[in-house]
């Protein structure tokens, strides 16, 4: 049905029972096939998935997508491309949730260039990676953009070939938009060289410290780091940081003269054999959000560090979101 | 008299980068630096420019020079008597002179040395100059042994600062005209007997990552078994933990890091630390 050996639906599902009638034969028959599954969802999809796909079908892997996938930019390193190289040699299939209800309109425009990014990452990789959407309620607009950035689409049990998908990359390139500025009472710190990190540092733990638990701190410090250190390698002049803190979450961010060119820069391991260009991976890795906003003028990274218990909600549980409430 | 403490908290084992761009500032952090090393038993060596100048600035600042020269607690020499004996700068000789104004200060009762080398004869390329940045970074593996409290004064108006850059990358610890040396922000390396091997401290980042990698490119020079404490590295970056990663990887033997804390243990795995037979990582 595909051209490549890629396949990528976006499956529009409105209710429990729509997704249920999609997902089990997905799975089923990739079972039959011999191929391994990975069903990567939100909590409540996934209470209502596991008892009856591991009823139903072999054996298949489950991973809670608010927490594995939290940070939409860790999904193809931590999650997609992980499952394949566990299974060298196989066709693997993937029911993949990243865009629920409860993502902001800040980690929106991340979700949806991994989902544009996937086209490209797997282009060459025998993998069947379905991306089911909640219409009833999803975002209208979160909607259009799962028919930009997914081949073909299934609508009301029907496979169509999506009209409105386009170059991935550039797709992509059309939610590298600017970053909402931080708040009037974050604190800012200027660095230029690299004597200078140890205060960038400093910097983050005093602030961290206040809202997340000792190791968190410390990961946090190693993400604010990296970054900055990229700033000093790479960009022209200084950068600024900023820190504060938001209810339920920690955020810190990265403003410099640099421009990343790589679209794909921290969401694949880069070459092993090279000694640098791994720190946005690792970045992606430690933070819950990586929001990148990059061109020839500068470069602007949003972090997130999840601080349970620190606020009144989880980020994706209230506020402003993508849903429609 | 207390001049500026910038190079206070320096102790042996240090080695340290000191960015000069201020006369006056040079003058007094020079003399609290020597009587420091006077007062500590530590024999004091002053190698650089001009050693008659400096002597005379630290009479003027109240040191004793007559009875500490005469005594050998302070010797002053000048690069051609030192880094470039050998007509040019040779690295391995330089190393060999260390090694034995160690050995004789410590027969002689010292504690160890405490040098203070005036890197300005670097700026005038002198034969084998450009060997420096690798000695800069080799001779930290006779830091480690925990004898010779270092500081290389490098006058910023005289060097080119990528060629300074690369410098300052090798030393484990930097200080500057607003900027004290800080054990804290600094890596400081030790030899350590039993079990053989190394103990880190403070924080290693790309400040340090020569000096670091130049350590590690030695690690088992004395044996295939090192014990690297890292109980108090309270930070290490990307490079550093690969630096580790990469050492055991090797193939030249093995290393057990004692005391990892949680995101070093993150930054291994993430190097593929998992998959090197020859690490060990123990938790904090």
């Amino acid at each position: 049905m595909t051209d490549g050996p890629l396949d990528h639906p976006g499956l529009l599902y409105r209710d429990s029972a729509g997704l249920l009638a999609a997902i089990v034969p997905f799975v089923r028959s990739a079972v039959e096939a011999g191929d391994p599954v990975l069903v990567a969802v939100p909590g409540h999809n996934l209470e209502l998935l596991r008892p009856v796909l591991e009823g139903a079908a072999g054996h298949v892997d489950f991973a809670d997508m608010t927490v594995t996938g939290r940070n939409p930019g860790r999904i193809i390193p931590g999650l997609l491309l992980r499952f394949v190289s566990a299974h060298p040699g196989k066709r693997v299939a993937i029911v993949g949730e990243p865009v629920w209800p409860g993502r902001t309109t800040v980690e929106y425009p991340a979700c949806a260039a991994h989902e544009a990014l996937i086209n490209t990452v797997f282009a060459n990789r025998e993998a069947s990676i379905l991306c089911p959407y909640d219409t009833s309620l999803l975002a209208e607009s979160a909607i259009a953009d799962a028919w930009r950035t997914h081949p073909v689409m299934i609508d009301a049990g029907v496979r169509v070939p999506s009209p409105a998908y386009g170059d991935p990359i550039a797709t992509a390139g059309d939610f590298n938009v600017p970053l909402p500025p931080p708040p009037a009472d974050a604190d800012v710190l200027s660095y230029e060289r690299v004597p200078d990190m140890a205060a960038v540092r400093d910097f983050v733990r005093r602030h961290a410290a206040t809202v997340l638990p000792d190791d968190r701190v410390e990961e946090m410090v190693l993400a604010a780091h990296e970054l900055a250190a990229n700033t000093v390698r790479h960009a022209a002049g200084p950068g600024r940081i900023a820190a504060w803190t938001e209810p339920g979450l920690f955020a810190c961010q990265i403003e410099d003269a640099g421009h990343i060119t790589d679209p794909l820069a921290g969401r694949v391991p880069p070459d092993p054999t090279l000694p640098s260009g791994r720190g946005l991976l690792l970045v992606n890795q430690i933070c819950d959000l990586v929001r990148i906003h990059t061109g020839p003028t500068g470069t602007t990274i949003r972090t997130h560090l999840w601080a349970p218990g620190s606020g009144l909600s989880a980020p994706g549980s209230g506020g402003e979101s993508s849903g429609r409430g | 008299m207390g001049g500026p403490p910038l190079l206070d908290q320096v102790t042996l084992g240090d080695h340290v980068c000191w960015s000069v761009d201020d006369d006056v500032i040079r003058m007094e952090t020079i003399a609290g630096f020597v009587r420091t090393g006077l007062r500590n038993r530590e024999r004091v060596l002053y190698c650089g420019d001009d050693p008659a100048a400096v002597v005379e600035g630290l009479r003027q600042r109240g040191v004793d020079t007559g009875a500490a020269l005469g005594a050998g607690d302070l010797s002053v020499d000048t690069p051609e008597g030192s880094y470039l004996a050998s007509g040019a700068f040779d690295p391995h000789a330089t190393m060999l002179l260390w090694r034995s104004e160690v050995a004789r200060a410590r027969s002689a009762g010292y504690r160890g040395i405490r040098l203070l080398g005036d890197m300005s004869w670097a700026s005038r390329r002198f034969p084998g100059f450009e060997h420096l940045p690798w000695y800069e970074a080799q001779i930290n593996m006779i830091f480690a042994e925990g004898y010779v409290a270092g500081v290389c004064a490098y006058d910023r108006r005289r060097f080119d600062p990528l060629h300074l850059r690369r410098l300052l990358w090798a030393h484990p610890g930097a200080a500057g005209s607003e900027m004290p040396f800080d054990p804290d922000s600094s890596l400081r390396m030790r030899r350590v007997l039993d079990p053989w091997g190394l103990r880190l401290e403070g924080e290693a980042d790309l400040s340090n990552r020569d000096a670091l990698r130049a350590v590690a490119e030695h690690l088992f020079d004395d044996g295939p078994d090192v014990t690297i404490d890292v109980s108090e590295l309270r930070f290490a970056d990307i490079a550093a933990a690969r630096v580790l990663v990469a050492a055991a990887a090797s193939g030249a033997g093995r290393v057990r890091l004692t005391g990892c804390s949680p995101s070093l243990l993150r930054l291994l795995r993430f190097h593929g630390a998992d998959g090197v037979p020859a690490l060990v990582a123990e938790a904090r």
